[in-house]
Parts: structure tokens; sequence; C-alpha cells
């Protein structure tokens, strides 16, 4: 295409590491045409935010690209970073995942979105001011004139990046690039920002390169889509076509990976594993010498709970609604008030010697796939872990091969055991969590965000493994998620919760069939992206 | 990245440590610094014993002598040295001649030379047993040989007639170790301490902090003051007080990095288990407080050479005749003006050392960061 304004050719980008040189990306072509909205979408590792960091200069000090990158005719690749600066931030501008830390702290946002306007346009004071409460409006920041004197952690995530592509707009660029810009953030706000990035595009005519591991949202906003894998691109072309009919495997099977399945709920008769009640988790945050200033939050406050034996019950909620903090009350891993009873025992006296035979059946795999493995112990230790507590009379080789076992249980080769945690993949990391749980044969796994931090395809093989050992060794479920699609092929039972309470529960069906409450029914709505049929909203539809 | 990719033969695994260790062995400046440490340690564990002199033996003949490759006594200072033996004789030399390893002279004095004197030739350290070749005038006039004993001083001697070089690797002995014992007693202490503080939080950490805040305040030297009017002068005290004093640092770091790591799922997921808090903390948290604390120790240890210098500097250190760099530099500043190798000596060999280590320490900085992966 003659008339692309950035146009990628044959781009490379390999990294040394201790292994050698890996290649990142291996020879793409991209081309962007004025006001496109175009998406690069891929698995984590796909290459697509570096192939975007090459062409940036943005690469890590070990990185290094070859190719062509040429803006309007120029090249980029191989610029100084002086030359490169008349491009990057003013023709070519990017917006980040990460909206907490891309601000300084230590600035008001006026100060900090007036800075480069004063560096690269030489405005003045006054002017420079005047053009950043311009900016705030533009992203729709509600008060803006207060916003410009407020401090980065007065504002919400959703705020602060629009804050980002204020600044990022601010030097009026062609290209505007976001890299994930909204997976930090709750699906609610997620429509939100996107929905402005298109109606930004549309009144100010610029390209937006979307890169996104979530084929809900590119199909939603984008007009073209470039499909990455393992450093290529696999499949191209405009995104209704490519949706409908994808014509490489790998697209296919990334438009089939929605979690599917629904779980039967269990019969009424089944017994009572957990049984709660006004469940409280409340944070002194009161300040001052003598505590003057009084303030209790509640975070979790007064829920009811009860789980029979072979159930799933779903927890949803947005960021701040407690759903996490009332998984670990309910394992005592945290104070609170209320009573628990599990298999008529009561919970709440148990001090932590007391609690510890009972952590056998009660058992957790968190979030993070990352963090939640101690990274100096190699993999059969941390699985093995279980065993040193709850059945110390196993010598060591009999630990061992229970810990084999438990990793081949969950589709992992038993021979890696011996490895570090920092070798694996994040599916594998969880796979490894999971067999962590479920070596000491549980009654109760509370599983939190479990698959928030994974890649859709890998996503849908841990919910069905989860599901699989559920019916295997007859398990309960506590499901926390923000994300109502894993939810519902998961959980047969659904809890809402906001502000620590829980506003709607009953069946995971019943709920998605008919919310009653506004705040589910406008959760749904964020989330439930499907991929396979058309959407409404695209292009000219973004304005809202 | 599939979940099948990683199926392979079974290898054993690579750990954090072993790659921070390739990391290491590709900087060139840590890697060098490793070599310099590792040649001066074993100089300085060795060296003593083939250098030839005793770190304590005093060359009345050599006081002050500057550093040089050649032999003593060079042949020029040999008349003036048989001179000086001559008038303890009571006699009059001439005809010196020096020979090679032998000096030939004649002594001559107005009355009989008492023979038994001519064993101030052999209490001179640069003589040997003197040979009487013939007698004549009754005893007044002796032809004798002389073995001269050839030594050499690579550094020069100090005040007293030592040799500089023997000192100064017997003082590296002392400065290391105390570097290595008495940031071993900070580092145990304050992982242990630290550790513990962080991860118990609440009440007992603001007890067991401010603790450490009071021994803060406490001043350094008062401290070492005590317990030398206690305990007199001991070598294992300095130890004590400087692993005493520095322990308070490292607990701090250990507390902060507790504290972050405290909130890591894997903690959580240990808790979950049921493992006991005595376990979590050895087998999750002190691992993986460990990448600061071995940079802490790298800076640690030259620290605790300066403040044992320092003490000694003062007279509150080692005594003589054993030494430590610290003595060492301040006995050759006050000799700056006429003997200045007895300072450049000793401050080379613990400037060397302290570069050694502080680019280690920026090196495993490097290599155990893990923003670099």
């Amino acid at each position: 295409m003659a008339d692309a304004i950035l146009a990628v050719r044959d781009l490379r980008v390999r990294f040394r590491t201790n292994d050698g040189m890996v290649e990142a990306v291996s020879g793409i072509d991209l081309d962007i045409n004025p006001g496109e909205f175009v998406a690069i979408v891929g698995e984590s590792g796909s290459g697509k935010s570096q192939s975007v960091m090459a062409a940036m200069g943005l690469l890590a000090s070990n990185g290094e690209a070859t190719g062509s990158v040429r803006y309007r005719g120029t090249e980029l690749l191989g610029l100084k970073p002086a030359a490169l600066n008349a491009y990057r931030g003013r023709k070519l501008a990017m917006i980040f995942q990460e909206p907490m830390t891309s601000l300084d702290p230590l600035f008001r946002i006026g100060t900090q979105i007036a800075a480069p306007l004063r560096r690269h346009q030489g405005l003045s004071r006054q002017a420079a001011r005047a053009r950043a409460l311009e900016l705030l409006k533009l992203v729709q920041i509600p008060r803006p004139e207060a916003r410009l004197d407020a401090y980065p952690h007065e504002l919400s995530g959703g705020q602060r990046q629009r804050v980002m592509i204020a600044m990022a707009l601010a030097n009026d660029p062609d290209i505007l690039i976001a890299d994930e810009p909204t997976t930090a953030l709750d699906v609610t706000i997620e429509a939100d920002i996107l929905n402005l990035i298109a109606d930004l595009r549309q009144r100010l005519g610029m390209a937006v390169i979307l890169i996104s591991h979530d084929l809900g949202l590119v199909r939603r906003y984008a007009e073209r889509v470039y499909v990455m894998k393992d450093g290529e691109v696999v499949e191209s072309g405009p995104a209704e076509t490519l949706f409908a009919a994808p014509a490489h495997p790998y697209t296919q099977q990334l438009v089939a990976a929605e979690p599917e399945g629904r779980k039967p709920p269990v019969p009424p008769y089944a017994p009572v594993l957990l049984d709660a009640k006004n469940i409280r988790v409340s944070f002194d945050l009161s300040r001052g010498i003598f505590r003057r200033e009084h303030f209790v939050l509640h975070a979790v406050d007064g829920v009811d709970l009860t789980l029979r034996r072979g159930q799933t019950i779903g927890i949803v909620g947005e960021s701040g609604s407690g759903k996490s903090t009332l998984g670990r009350a309910l394992l005592k891993l945290m104070p609170s008030t209320g009573t628990i009873r599990f298999e008529d025992r009561a919970l709440e006296p148990l001090d932590r010697a007391a609690m510890r035979p009972l952590r056998r059946s009660l058992q957790a795999v968190f979030q993070d796939p990352y963090g939640s493995l101690s990274p100096r112990m190699t993999v059969g230790e941390i699985v093995g872990e279980g065993l040193l507590v709850h059945a110390p009379q196993l010598n060591r080789a009999e630990r061992d091969r229970r810990a084999a076992e438990a990793l081949a249980e969950v589709s992992l080769d038993p021979a890696l055991r011996n490895r570090y945690p920092h070798e694996f993949s994040g599916g594998q990391r969880q796979r490894i969590a999971i067999a962590r749980a479920m070596i000491l044969n549980p009654a109760l796994v509370v599983l939190d965000e479990p698959t928030s931090a994974l890649d859709r395809t890998v996503q849908k093989s841990i919910v069905a493994l989860l599901k699989d050992m559920q019916t295997r060794h007859a398990l309960s479920y506590l499901f926390i998620s923000h994300d109502l699609a894993v939810v519902r092929a998961m959980a047969d039972t659904l809890m809402v919760m906001k502000d620590g309470r829980v506003i709607e529960g009953g069946p995971t069906e019943a709920i998605f069939e008919a919310p009653r409450e506004a705040y589910t029914r406008r959760l749904l709505a964020a989330s439930i992206k499907e991929v396979r049929e058309p959407s409404p909203v695209r292009r000219g539809l973004g304005e809202v | 990245m599939s979940d099948q990719a990683l199926a392979s033969p079974p290898i054993a695994g690579r750990s954090l440590w072993q790659d921070a260790a390739t990391r290491l062995q590709r900087n060139r400046a840590a890697m060098a610094s490793l070599i310099v440490l590792g040649l001066i340690a074993l100089a300085c564990l060795i060296g003593p014993w083939l250098t030839g002199h005793a770190y304590d033996h005093a060359y009345q003949d050599y006081v002050r002598t500057p550093a040089s490759f050649e032999s003593r006594p060079t042949a020029e200072a040999i008349p003036a040295a048989v001179q000086r033996v001559a008038a303890r004789i009571r006699a009059t030399p001439s005809d010196i001649a020096v020979n090679g390893d032998t000096v030939r002279l004649t002594l001559s004095a107005p009355r009989p030379i008492d023979q038994r004197l001519l064993v101030y030739f052999d209490r001179s350290d640069m003589f040997g047993t003197p040979k009487i070749l013939a007698t004549a005038e009754d005893g007044r006039r002796l032809s004798l040989e002389v073995p001269v004993e050839h030594l050499r001083f690579l550094f020069g001697t100090d005040g007293n007639g030592r040799d500089l070089l023997t000192r100064t690797l017997i003082a590296g002995r002392v400065s290391l170790a105390i570097g290595l014992l008495a940031t071993g007693v900070a580092l145990v202490i304050g992982v242990v301490y630290g550790a513990a503080a962080g991860y118990l939080g609440g009440r007992i950490d603001m007890l067991m902090m401010r603790i450490v805040d009071v021994l803060y305040a406490l001043p350094f030297i008062f401290f070492v003051i005590l317990l030398v009017v206690f305990f007199g002068r001991n070598f294992v005290l300095m130890f004590l007080a400087v692993g005493a004093i520095e322990w308070l640092d490292m607990a701090r770091i250990v507390r902060g990095q507790t504290l972050s790591i405290k909130r890591q799922d894997y903690v959580l997921a240990a808790e979950a288990l049921g493992v006991p808090t005595r376990d979590i903390l050895t087998r999750h948290i002190i691992p993986n407080t460990l990448g600061p604390v071995i940079i802490y120790v790298t800076l640690l240890v030259p620290k605790v050479i300066l403040l044992e210098s320092f003490l000694s500097f003062l007279g509150l250190g080692v005594q003589e005749p054993m030494t430590s760099w610290g003595v060492l530099i301040s006995d050759g500043a006050r000799a700056i003006e006429g003997a200045a190798w007895m300072l450049a000596f000793p401050a080379a060999f613990l400037v060397t050392t302290l570069f050694a280590l502080n680019f280690l320490g920026d090196g495993l900085r490097d290599a155990l960061d893990p923003r670099d992966r």
C-alpha cells in the first residue's frame, strides 16, 4: 500500500539472553493507513508488543531490531534517539498498559501534561495550562479544572489512563499506539476507555494501533487485524471477514477460545460443606495520635454463604468489591468476624495451630502464577511442601513420588519437577499451583482469579482441568473472578459483590438470563464480548 | 507459549542463583575483582611463611629501610656497617675489601683485641660469624673474613626495622578475618532478627525495631570503650563489637525485604497449606531476601575493615606486635615525611581490597537484580 503512513517491512527483533540470541519478532510486515483503526492480536510471547517497541526505539538494552520501519517515507530504525524524538511522542504517540506507574506520583496532573508542551511547542506557562485543560476536556475527565491540580494518586485507574491519553494527544499525533490499554482496568471502565479512543480517532483523524490479547475488544473496535503468533503474522485482513471466517488454524483456535460448557447445579440434598454467616472484615484506617480521626473500612460487610459438596460458587465483582478478601477470610488467612462452620466444626475459635490440621481440606489457588510460587524452590519442593506439614511421616523419596503424581495429574511432565518456577510459562505455573493444592486431597478449594493472568487459550485449558478435577475428586470450589465468561463456564451458583456486600445471588444461568440489579447488568454487558457474533458498536458508533 | 512447550527429557533446573552466577561471570570488573580478592587472601594466608622474615622480628640495622628489590646490605653500606661494629669492639678497621658474600678486613687497636667481642659481628643483622685468618702484633691486629648475610625487604622496613611485606600480609589476615567474621556475625543476627520482626509484624515488630533504634542511638566508640574497659583489650571483642553494631543495618534491610515478600502470594499459599511460622521464615522468606543481603554484605566487609582500622588507629584495636592494615596505615601516616613506603604499601593493599569488594558488590547487584531478566 503506497499511502500507508507507517510501513513495516521484514522487521526482526532479537534479544541477547543467557541462552544465546532469542528472536521475538521474525520478519513481519505491517501497513498502517491514515486514520485507520488497526489491531495486533496475539497471546503473550507472540511478539506483538516488541514489534511496536522496536518501531518506537524503546527496546530493552539487550534487544536489537533489523528490517525497515518507515513513517511517511522516513526510516525510523537506526535513528539516533535525538532524531527519533522528532517523531516519537509527536507523530507516533503511545499509551501503556499500567496507568498506575506511568505517571510520576510527585507532580500534579496539569504540570505533567504541560511539561512536554512547554518543551516541544515552546508554549508559555499560561498557554500550556490552557492546552492541558483543553486536553483533559477532550478525554472527558469529570471536573477537568480541579483535576489539573490533582496528584495522580487522587485519580482512579480509568482516569489515569485518560490522563495518559491526554498526554499522548498533546502533540496531535498521526498514530496513537495503545499497548493493552485496558488490561489493568475493570471491565466496565475498559469499554469507556476504548469508546473514548475510538471517538478521538474519529474527531482527530489519527490512526490507532491497538495491541491486545482480547479478541472481543478487537472485534468490537478494529477495522483491520493482524494476528501474531511466535513472532510472525499468521493472518491479517479486515476484522469482519477475519473473524467471520478465520483461515489460519491458530486464528480459529483463538476465536474458539471462549471457555465452554456450563456446570449443572448440585442437588439440594448435597451435604453442606461450608456455612458462613455474617462475615465481616474491617480495616481500621484511623489516623493521628490517639486515633482521633476514626475511620473503619468494611472490605467485607456481612456476607452469608453456604457451599455444598460438589458445588461451585462464583463470586464476581470489580476490583475493590471485597471478593478476594472474602475468600481469604473464609480460609482464616485474614481476621474476620461472623461464624464459619466447616463440616460441622466452627472455625472461628481455632487459632493458628488448631487450624493447621484443617488446612489440609481447605486449599487455595491464587491469581498471579508468577507470584504464588516461591522463586528459589524447585517445583517438586513446592508441590510437596503440603506433605511436609500434613504427612510428616513420609520420607523424601515418597514425597517426591507423590509430587510427581500430582504433577502428572495436572498434565505436567513429572520429569520437570527439579526445575524452578521461572522456567515455566504462566499456564504451566498455574497448573503447578493447582497441583500444590490438590496433593492434599482437599474438600474445598478457593480459586482466587486463577485464570485472570492467562491467555484465552490457556485459560480454557485451565478451566477444563479444574472442572475435571472437580468431578474426579468431588471438590467444592469458591471461584472468585471478574471475568464473567469464565465464571459462567465454571460456577453453578453466582454471587455478585459490590462494596463488600452481596447484591445479587442465585443460580448462574438465571442471573445471566435475567439480571436483577443494574450493576449486574452493567458487568454483564461489559464483559460478555461474543467474538463470533457481530457486535453493534464499531467505528462511528463508538461515540458516546 | 503453549503448555506443552517445555516437554523435554528430565533436566535439572537452573536456579536463580545459577542464572546470577552466569551473569556475574560475564561482568569483567566483578570477575577481575574476585580474582584479585582471591590472590590477596591467598597471599595473606601463605605469604608470611614465604617472605623469610618473621612479622615481629626487628632488624636493628635496618630501621626504616626503603623498599627495594636489591638485597641488603648494599656494597656501599658495608664499610660503614663494619665501622660501626669495629667501634663496639674498640678497634679500627682497615683494608676493607668486599668480595662477593664475604668481607675481608683488618682490625687494629692500641691494646690486644678481646676476641670474644667479635660476637658483635654475629649480633649485627648484616654479618655472620667472623673467621680469624691471622693474628699479628700480639693480638693487636686481626685479619678477619666475615660472611655477609643478605636480606631482602621488598616493601622496606618499619620504624622498628621489621619487614613491611610480612607485616602487611599478617595485617591482611587480621583485617580480612575481622571483615569476614564481623560481617558473618552481623549477617546471622541481622537476617534472623529482621526476618522475624518483618514477618511477625504488629506489636512484636514495633518492639523489636524500637530495640534496634535504641541500639542505634548508642555511640559506637562509647560502646567499644565500654567493652574494652570491662573485658580488657581482646581480639575477639573486636568481632563482637563490630558485629554487634553492624547487624542493625542488616536487620532493617531484611525487615524491609520481608515486609514486601510477606505480601507475596507464595507466602499466603504457604500459610494456606498450614506451614508453621518457622518454616515459612526459613523456606520462603529468608532465601528470597538473600539477594539484597549478599550485596549489602560485600559493602559491609569493606566498611568493617575500615571500622577496625579506625579503632586500631585510636589504639583500641589489635595490639603490638600483632597488626592490621589500619595500624600499619596509622604508623605510615606518622612517618610519611621520611618513609613514604610505610604508608604506601599497606594503603595499596587496603584500597585494592576495598575497590575489589565494591566492584564485586556492584557486579552482584547487577547479577541478582531481577529487573535485568
